[in-house]
């Protein structure tokens, strides 16, 4: 009993202490809030260094932002570094960029129109209509390619042909609904679907094995499946034809360019709310970096051409987004109806 | 055939020059510690790898990665060993007669067993893999979803290899494992299944914080919860190393046919890593004399999981650098670490550009006997761990498991997931359902899903599809034959729990 009051006065004792312990902190706490406030008014910008978010190490986007952070300290001040966080997935890593401070301190490589078809068709905790593009880094075409043992040799075949398998990665996967317009535009049939695979290399790999008969890749990976004859490209969803495949016809040529505003591309951008002057700060450096002859060099000694290097400026992205956006809200049930056949 | 032999081995001898060697010793020592923690493991070492890579001459980076790689593997069956904690998901197995063995004292004549086959089983799948280069196009499409759907089949089969003697138990584990794995969205069916409406739970719930849990929390409840150390017999260190390697230089049939069922599980890009060690793990256990001491510290168990478990690397190359599709998050993220160094998956890589492939192989190779040499080396000591008291080892295994768990995805979620399977895995150890049969369940679950789904639709709905080619033939029998032969054992197992009663 004695202890217990013994205990009680020396608890009490240190509950006064903690209250003034607690009162000195919030002081200086406060002191030091209100300084950083005040420093914050005229502090020189970049102070420190920059977080980039981008998908799991190893993936294309991870290699972009790797690149970034290599070539952009030279366009720094001071000894300003870019720091990388890998976030595992293109939703989870966009959730966590759009999520970030608003600091200009923070920003992440996006995938559209991956994120964007993710955030029209599932409940998403990002906006890319809200994000504060700072440029594309990199940009990729999509073929549509056909198993060559069918004897497929146009578009027209296609377009005549009474039964035909698609395989898009997934229903969440831009080539899904890649599929589902080109195929509405140009004319052509899907009678049945084979979906749920882990990457787009699996899937072609389906084409090639005859599990599906065509598929719309992303095609500078997959160049040395065409000069094999693996697979055989029948159409680049792009404006003109391609440098690896001079023979095979663009989208554009069939009267449907707007299908070519579909690439995997790779833009990067700030949270919603950053200060201008930093956004412009952000949107130099992005530009300086990508269009130096370092990242170039760099770009041009890897595979796949390029590593897809492609600078775009903010403006052109919004652009992009735009065009992405109204081609898919226009196709809204169309989309709907198809891809829940898969 | 014989250029790729003489071009491998002359790359080999390379390999012991400046720096190289120096690469391969960094990458075996990183692969180690990576390895032997729960949750780092063979993706976050190279992950980690990456930057450090970046602007370095690609040969020493492919050396530095294929090192790493050697490392792991084995470093992942230490854990697994002495605290019943799988390193790495393809580690799991080896817990199974491993840890039994560190419980009777005999932990450094587990890690001996472990070092050796480990060694030689990828020095057989690498030998396996040079010879299936020139054929590797043809095997990988040989297999389609309706084949994946069976070795799926196959390998849940093992739970009832695995249940000790109560099939219901193992079900129950088994309905448990499957349950969790189709959390998270489904890219079959369009659609997020179980996930309470949370993002975090959109890709389901990450392998590793069950392992951990399972195990690594399981175990330090159990030992905080009984005291003492491990070992509940005396250590008996020397020579014990010395008797592991001769363990598995008396059994060469049984490190042959685990060699081969690893490289083959390695070649079917779906099938993941993890059902190489179970696969074989059952097959050992079934073509046993004494399969009713597998689970109570057999060394043949550990050969078998162990000899797969590194034998499957040179299997799951091939659909890696051939097709560009990884057999597991491992190769996956080497994928991206080599396209970052310009070296693209594909037909080249298996051609002209083959020295890539070669180097990381011969990398592979003589980490692995690196490795193998610092674990006989140091296995006398490292089995001490199991005469560490709870009190001190328990806060260590704790904090590792915390680590683990956060690095793979850098949320506190997969933390308090590891936590959640850690009292999940601590009620199943108290009422004797074994933990093997949920991670078989989560590991193959999906698989079977997506390969089945996806074979339905090939063929317009027909079940004809599972059974019209010879390899769905083959698998069918086997499974069959296995269900067979486990049902058999389970059934001798209780008969003699029986008798001794």
């Amino acid at each position: 009993m004695e202890g217990a009051d013994k205990r009680e006065v020396k608890a009490g004792s240190i509950n006064r202490r903690n209250v003034l312990k607690i009162g000195a902190a919030s002081t200086i706490g406060l002191a030091g809030c209100l300084s950083t406030i005040r420093d914050g008014g005229g502090e020189e910008y970049p102070s420190s260094d920059i977080r980039v978010i981008t998908q799991a190490s190893g993936s294309l986007f991870d290699l972009w932002a790797r690149a970034f952070a290599e070539f952009a300290p030279d366009h720094l001040d001071d000894d300003l570094n870019i720091i990388i966080e890998n976030v595992a997935g293109a939703r989870e890593a966009s959730t966590r960029a759009y999520e970030a401070d608003s600091d200009g301190y923070n920003f992440g490589y996006y995938n559209i129109p991956g994120n964007l078809n993710l955030q029209l068709n599932f409940d998403v905790q990002y906006d890319v209509t809200e994000v504060d593009w700072l440029g594309r880094a990199a940009s990729y075409e999509y073929m549509l390619f056909v198993n060559p043992d069918l004897g497929y040799d146009s578009v027209d075949d296609l377009r005549e042909a009474d039964d035909l398998t698609f395989a898009p990665t997934g229903p969440e996967a831009t080539d899904a609904f890649l599929t589902v317009l080109a195929n509405d535009r140009l004319g052509i049939e899907a009678s049945s679907y084979v979906s749920g695979f882990d990457s787009g290399l699996d899937a072609l790999t389906a084409v090639e094995r005859g599990d599906a008969d065509a598929r719309y890749q992303v095609s500078p990976m997959v160049t040395d499946r065409i000069d094999a004859g693996d697979v055989q490209p029948l159409l680049a969803i792009t404006d003109s034809p391609v440098d690896y495949a001079p023979d095979v016809p663009a989208v554009a040529d069939e009267g449907h360019e707007e299908l070519a505003e579909i690439r995997l591309q790779a833009f990067a951008g700030a949270p919603p709310g950053v200060d201008e002057d930093r956004l412009e700060f952000l949107r130099n450096l992005f530009e300086d970096v990508h269009t130096s002859s370092e990242m170039e060099g760099w770009a041009s000694e890897n595979e796949p051409p390029g590593l897809g290097l492609s600078y775009a400026d903010a403006e052109e992205c919004s652009n992009n987004l735009d065009n992405l956006e109204t081609l898919i809200t226009e196709n809204e049930q169309l989309l709907e109806e198809e891809l829940s056949r898969l | 055939m014989s250029n790729v032999y003489f071009e491998f081995f002359g790359i080999l001898a390379g390999l012991f020059s400046w720096p190289l060697i120096g690469f391969v010793v960094v990458g075996v020592l990183i692969g180690l510690v990576f390895g032997s923690i729960p949750g780092l493991g063979g993706p976050i070492a190279i992950a980690l790898l990456i930057p450090a890579t970046f602007g370095m001459d690609t040969t020493h980076a492919v050396v530095l990665f294929g090192s790493t790689l050697g490392g792991v593997a084995f470093g992942g069956s230490i854990s697994a060993i002495l605290i019943n904690v799988p390193g790495t998901a393809p580690n799991a197995a080896s817990c199974l007669d491993g840890y039994p063995m560190t419980k009777q004292g005999r932990a450094g004549e587990a890690i001996g067993i472990s070092a050796t086959s480990s060694a030689l089983g990828a020095i057989f799948g690498i030998l396996i893999l040079l010879v299936l280069i020139p054929f590797t196009r043809s095997i990988i499409l040989a297999f389609g979803p309706a084949n994946v759907f069976w070795v799926s089949i196959f390998g849940l089969t093992v739970i009832a290899s695995v249940s000790r003697g109560s099939l219901l138990k193992g079900f129950i584990s088994g309905g448990v494992g499957l349950l969790v794995a189709f959390i998270g969205f489904s890219s079959i069916h369009g659609v997020y299944r179980y996930g309470l409406g949370t993002e975090f739970l959109w890709k389901g719930v990450h392998i590793i914080p069950v392992v951990i849990g399972l195990f690594a929390i399981a175990e330090v409840i159990n030992l905080t919860s009984r005291g003492g150390s491990i070992a509940e017999e005396e250590v008996t260190a020397t020579k014990n190393v010395m008797k592991g390697v001769y363990h598995v230089l008396r059994h060469p049939v049984l490190l042959l046919r685990s060699s081969v069922i690893g490289v083959a599980v390695g070649l079917i890009p779906a099938a993941g890593g993890a059902v190489a060690n179970f696969l074989s793990y059952m097959v050992a256990k079934q073509r046993s004399k004494d399969p009713n001491s597998f689970g109570s510290g057999n060394p043949e168990g550990v050969v078998a999981s162990e000899a797969s478990n590194d034998a499957k690397d040179g299997g799951s190359l091939l659909p890696t650098f051939a097709f560009g599709i990884p057999g597991s998050v491992t190769m996956a993220v080497l994928l991206g670490a080599l396209l970052m160094h310009g070296i693209t998956p594909g037909r080249e890589l298996m051609g002209d550009n083959i020295s890539v492939l070669l180097t990381l192989v011969a990398a592979l190779a003589l980490s692995n006997i690196l490795t193998s040499s610092i674990g006989l080396v140091m296995s006398d000591k490292l089995a001490r761990i199991a005469q560490v008291d709870a009190k001190l080892l328990t806060p260590g295994i704790l904090i590792i498991s915390v680590i683990g768990s956060f690095a793979i995805r850098g949320t506190i979620t997969d933390v308090l997931i590891a936590m959640l399977f850690g009292f999940v895995g601590y009620v199943m150890y108290t009422y004797s359902y074994s933990r093997i049969p949920l991670l078989l369940a989560f590991i193959l679950g999906p698989i079977a899903e997506q390969a089945y789904f996806q074979a339905m639709s090939i063929s317009d709905g027909h079940y004809g599809i599972f059974v019209s080619d010879p390899i769905s033939i083959t698998l069918i029998a086997i499974t069959i034959l296995s269900i067979i032969l486990s049902v058999r054992t389970v059934s001798k197992e209780r008969i003699s729990s029986e008798l001794i009663e």
